[in-house]
């Protein structure tokens, strides 16, 4: 096909679309046109021929650009990874309004600011996304084994890890004094001096939840001169380990439907049940560190520490199995 | 090959190489494009008949390769049968659905 016209678009052609697309759309352009420009020079028109040429060219880029298109779509076309997107998609949506309109201290305000709305919402955010990303693996499970499935997820999860350090270390601690002062001014009578009321904006002191990782920092240092109770170092700690939870639960959950194939419902169960378990875990870490019966980061990164834990056993199990099962044949 | 998961489809285009090729000769790519008076184009002629291959509407074969150093064998379309129903059962629609001229 060297120096015959097309040969540099099959060559493209080849390359982009693969060998069937070559075979059956190009090559049957370029035999058909051949035809036609060998009867064209036979006829001694050349201006046919080139324009013959020219059309081929733009006939051929139209057929590569629309089965190279062709091709991208159905290797992309995955419909588990589909549903484990859509379901990790609502349930992050469902588990964000739940957490601010039901069990966050919004509830409590009758009747509703919308300003404080906002407010609430960086605190729903990294609970809500490790969540989402355990049922969406869940919901994924037909394509467990799939490469590219749980290549998506980890880089979902990696993601989700990401945003959720920023809302947590920095976006939840500035938005929660902010909700403070706001629900403090609805509340406190401003005083009266000389028969006039007095709007004193004084800032308040912020608690521990409202500190930045940064001046979290500084205060476990402070507080590690005193012998009470380590709250500042247990924030601090659980400011890294609440984020990573994505990744860990990701893994977790990768690694238990590749063992186990868990139908629907028992995807769904095994999601409710881990995320249960997660924050069971972080309560118990809490009360151990606080109390001083554990080290205060591993009490911290202790769901962590039990979900890799977990999934590595699981992974092992899984290798014996393999091997010890005997080949069929 | 599995079965179907949608039922069949039909675009423009799709319709009329299956009526060019319902007159039962044997066509090339071209050809459609010649006798398609203009409403086939050499652009996407050949994706167009990729695609109905795969879904099974028409069949190809290629013709002798010409005695032309490098020249290609050109490919010869047919409807299947498959193809000759779903026209069938186009036209029957069509006939039905579409509302005759006022009186």
């Amino acid at each position: 096909m060297n120096g015959r016209p097309g040969a540099l678009l099959r060559a493209v052609a080849a390359r982009l679309c693969g060998a069937d697309v070559v075979e059956r759309v190009i090559d049957s352009a370029l035999a058909d046109f051949h035809v036609e420009a060998d009867a064209a020079t036979q006829e001694g028109r050349p201006w046919r021929r080139r324009w013959l040429r020219a059309t081929l060219s733009i006939a051929l880029t139209q057929a590569i650009v629309v089965c190279a298109w062709d091709r991208l779509r159905s290797e992309h076309a995955d419909p588990a990874a589909d549903e484990a997107r859509a379901v990790l998609t609502a349930v992050i949506a469902t588990t964000s309004a739940l957490a601010v309109f039901v069990v966050l201290p919004l509830a409590a305000l009758t009747p509703l600011d919308w300003r404080l709305v906002p407010l609430v919402v960086p605190q729903a955010v990294p609970v809500a996304l490790p969540i989402g990303v355990t049922f969406g693996v869940l919901a994924g499970r037909e394509a467990a084994t799939s490469a590219r499935f749980r290549r998506t997820f980890s880089a979902i999860a990696l993601a989700c890890s990401a945003v959720s350090f920023v809302v947590f270390a920095w976006i939840v601690p500035e938005a929660n004094q902010m909700f403070r002062e706001l629900a403090f001014e609805r509340f406190a009578q401003p005083p009266i001096q000389d028969g006039v009321t007095v709007h004193r904006r004084r800032p308040l002191q912020r608690g521990t939840n409202e500190l930045t990782i940064g001046m979290l920092r500084q205060r476990m240092r402070a507080e590690s001169q005193r012998r009470d109770r380590p709250i500042a170092a247990f924030s601090y700690h659980q400011r890294w380990a609440l984020p990573a939870a994505n990744l860990f639960l990701t893994a977790f959950t990768l690694t238990v439907i590749a063992r186990w194939r868990p139908g629907r419902i028992g995807g769904a169960a095994i999601a409710l049940s881990t995320c249960i378990a997660y924050w069971l875990l972080i309560e118990g870490g809490r009360q151990y560190g606080l109390a001083g019966t554990w080290p205060i980061a591993a009490a911290a990164w202790l769901p962590n520490l039990f979900f890799a834990g977990t999934a590595v056993a699981i992974a092992v199990s899984a290798t014996r199995d393999r091997q010890t099962r005997p080949r069929s044949g | 090959m599995s079965p179907p998961r949608h039922p069949p489809s039909l675009s423009a285009k799709e319709r009329l190489i299956l009526e060019l090729l319902a007159r039962g000769d044997e066509l090339y790519g071209l050809q459609m494009v010649a006798a398609s008076k203009r409403r086939l184009k050499r652009g996407t002629i050949y994706v167009t008949l990729g695609r109905m291959e795969r879904k099974g509407y028409v069949r190809s074969r290629l013709e002798e390769a010409p005695p032309q150093a490098g020249g290609l064998p050109r490919r010869l379309y047919t409807l299947t049968a498959t193809g000759r129903r779903l026209l069938t059962a186009w036209d029957h629609v069509a006939r039905h659905l579409i509302p005759e001229p006022a009186r």
